[in-house]
């Protein structure tokens, strides 16, 4: 087969998935976002502190507490992100840079040299290949030193001889410390070009992935530009017209056509892992663009060398630095502190080899770790701009287990460094990057606050004890508006965007996060135990016991607190049982998505061909 | 995006925001007796 056959036969159905359009405020909507935003906090305080002052039910208090502590926590967590998501302002985007000067380097008249490194350790051949040819594609105006280098910690014969096929570098080594931070780091110390761009092996760019993110770097003081990570093979779920016509025939197909030309498509199981994430890129991150705190999420991404080497050695002389201190202190202690010049330079000497110098963190959230050191350098005070335009795809976790391992390594990570090295606490961030990062670590402490609001319903239906002294018109009136607020503005700042399906994940997610901040705070490692059977088709039940568990407890809850209140049972009131029956309704359908997945087969018709036709080619 | 397809993609969340307000409006308006789930303090033994 020729090179043009082989490309042809790759363009599939499947390759024609659009990417979503970045969103684009006018000043009207952004100040009406602002407004309600404003509003919601609001009313929300004015809830709390009437739930703080008046509604307290103190005889039953081993409910009560918790649950107030629990939406005070909650509303904590929505206060971070209403004002992490305040504004929408963007950088501008200056000319492309032609010479190195024009982004602040030496004035040489020679070509921009960008690295771009695929990263890789066991996945296809092939899909790198794919990824290399379209990175060749990608154009620049200007003349542009590129090299493209596959970074192989699975030293394969087979991708290095691709790699020589294709006429791109193969950087390789003897182990795998560090993992992917520490295999590119490996591949800096081999490469010298101006820019790095760092893709993952399943990345393929678009032709004008350089054209759209170099002209950031003409502000010398922007260190990295992040790039959507845009999800090709998201399963698109059944047409209406199709699933009706499957159950009523012509007819049904009729129907199905007739509302969707009424209200638009609709599709049944639809990404049933929720990994579309549109709301990530084109919102939160680019919001975080205000305070130049967008983090980094390696693939996609493009970097300054500089920046990276500058920070890279700052952090080297630190931890040096602290690790002499440290020698000297234990000297002192033992009586031979004061040591002469001499021993000093050769202890500072092996001190220095002991201390890994690394432009990537070695760490599990490697991203976002780096970003935060560069982010925290206030003599250089380095920026990072959050791209909006999509300008290449990648493939997302196909089942439960690879998506249960990315999250759990996400939240593992994240905490990690909550705990031990906050950047809250961290000299050198601005207010605003501190408040970023805050919304951002935050929400994978919310497991011990959900945890207590999927738990209030039941508890009170099985004991009667109210967590809230009366379940009164006053209750409602405080709550609701509140809560309608808070709807409305969800969905005017998030226009466009699937509001309700990222919450429900973000409650439904609880015990994989509430299991890495218990690993976090015993000091263990991140990492996702995994039992052979786990693998088997269909059997994700396991991962979602918990779930499964507490739907099960708030329905048999359900049951009996209107069986006591049929009975006039005392404690059992009208608006009580209101109250929670609505709450137990919303927690079902919180946590029913994660058991949904569990349960998921593709649809052979609509979803399978989306999701392994790409991967068929290939095999 | 167009408004026709950003309606298109908060159409759940505009149903469930009316759902949420019929909710309230009911609930704020009816007679239900929405008397306290426990006696009040003061009538207490």
């Amino acid at each position: 087969m020729t090179s043009n056959q082989s490309n042809r036969a790759r363009v599939t159905r499947f390759e024609r998935q659009e990417p979503w359009q970045p969103h684009s405020f006018g000043p009207v909507q952004s100040r009406l976002w602002q407004a309600l935003v404003a509003l919601t906090l609001l009313t929300g305080a004015w809830y709390l502190v009437w739930r703080w002052t008046v509604s307290i039910n103190w005889d039953a208090t081993w409910v009560s507490l918790p649950l107030a502590i629990a939406e005070t926590a909650a509303f904590g967590g929505m206060v971070l992100h209403g004002l992490s998501n305040w504004s929408d302002w963007r950088p501008e985007r200056p000319d492309l840079p032609a010479f190195p000067g024009h982004i602040g380097l030496d004035g040489m008249p020679r070509a921009l040299s960008v690295d771009v490194f695929f990263a890789t350790y066991d996945e296809d051949v092939d899909m790198l290949r794919d990824g290399i040819r379209d990175a060749r594609a990608m154009f620049y105006p200007y003349p542009l030193d590129l090299r493209i280098h596959v970074l192989d910690d699975g030293r394969r014969p087979a991708m290095a001889q691709m790699a020589a096929a294709e006429g791109v570098g193969y950087i390789t080594r003897a182990n795998n410390v560090g993992y992917k931070a520490g295999n590119l780091r490996n591949a800096m110390e081999q490469t010298s070009g101006d820019m790095i761009v760092i893709f993952d092996a399943d990345t393929r760019p678009f032709p004008d992935f350089l054209t759209e993110t170099l002209g950031y770097f003409r502000d010398p003081k922007v260190a990295w530009v992040q790039t959507p990570q845009w999800f090709w093979d998201i399963p698109p779920g059944v047409p209406l017209p199709a699933w009706l016509g499957r159950r009523f025939g012509a007819a049904g197909r009729a129907i199905g056509r007739a509302v969707e030309a009424t209200i638009g498509p609709v599709r049944f199981g639809a990404d049933p892992f929720g990994n579309d994430p549109q709301i990530f890129y084109d919102f939160i991150q680019m919001r975080r663009n205000v305070a130049y705190a967008s983090f980094c999420c390696g693939a996609g991404s493009v970097h300054r060398r500089e920046a990276l080497m500058e920070a890279a050695i700052r952090a080297w002389v630190a931890e040096l630095e602290r690790n002499m201190a440290t020698q000297e202190a234990e000297l002192t202690a033992i009586g031979a502190g004061g040591a002469d010049t001499e021993t000093e330079g050769a202890l500072r000497h092996i001190t220095a080899q002991e201390v890994d110098f690394t432009p990537f963190k070695l760490h599990v959230s490697e991203d976002i770790y780096t970003s935060i050191m560069l982010h925290s350098d206030r003599e250089r005070g380095w920026r990072s701009v959050m791209h909006p335009k999509v300008v290449s795809r990648m493939l997302s976790p196909q089942d439960l287990l690879a998506w249960t391992i990315q999250r759990y390594k996400y939240a593992g990570g994240s905490l990690d460094i909550l705990v031990h090295d906050n950047p809250l606490f961290r000299s050198g961030l601005s207010a605003g990057q501190k408040l970023m990062y805050a919304a951002t670590f935050v929400p994978y402490l919310s497991p011990l606050w959900t945890l207590v609001l999927l738990l209030a319903p039941p508890a009170y239906m099985l004991t009667g004890a109210a967590p809230i002294d009366a379940y009164t018109a006053d209750y409602f009136l405080h709550l609701l508006p509140f809560l309608l607020l808070n709807e409305v503005s969800q969905t005017i700042g998030f226009w466009g965007a699937n509001t309700q399906a990222s919450r429900r994940w973000y409650v439904a997610m609880f015990p994989l996060k509430l299991k890495a901040l218990v690993a976090v705070l015993r000091g263990e490692r991140i990492r996702f135990p995994v039992t052979p059977k786990d693998r088997a088709e269909g059997a994700f039940y396991r991962l979602v016991l918990p779930q499964i568990g507490l739907v099960a407890l708030t329905l048999f809850a359900l049951a009996w607190g209107w069986g006591r209140n049929a009975a006039g049972a005392e404690g059992y009131g009208l608006g009580a049982m209101i109250a929670n029956t609505l709450w137990s309704g919303y927690n079902i359908v919180s946590l029913w998505p994660i058991i949904n997945a569990a349960m998921w087969k593709p649809d052979p018709e609509f979803d399978l061909p989306v999701m392994t036709e790409y991967r068929n080619v290939l095999s | 995006m167009s408004f026709r397809n950003g309606l298109i993609a908060a159409r759940g969340q505009i149903l469930w925001i009316l759902l949420l307000a019929l909710s309230s409006v009911a609930i704020l308006r009816t007679d239900l007796d929405l008397t306290p789930s426990r006696p009040p303090l003061e009538a207490a033994p």
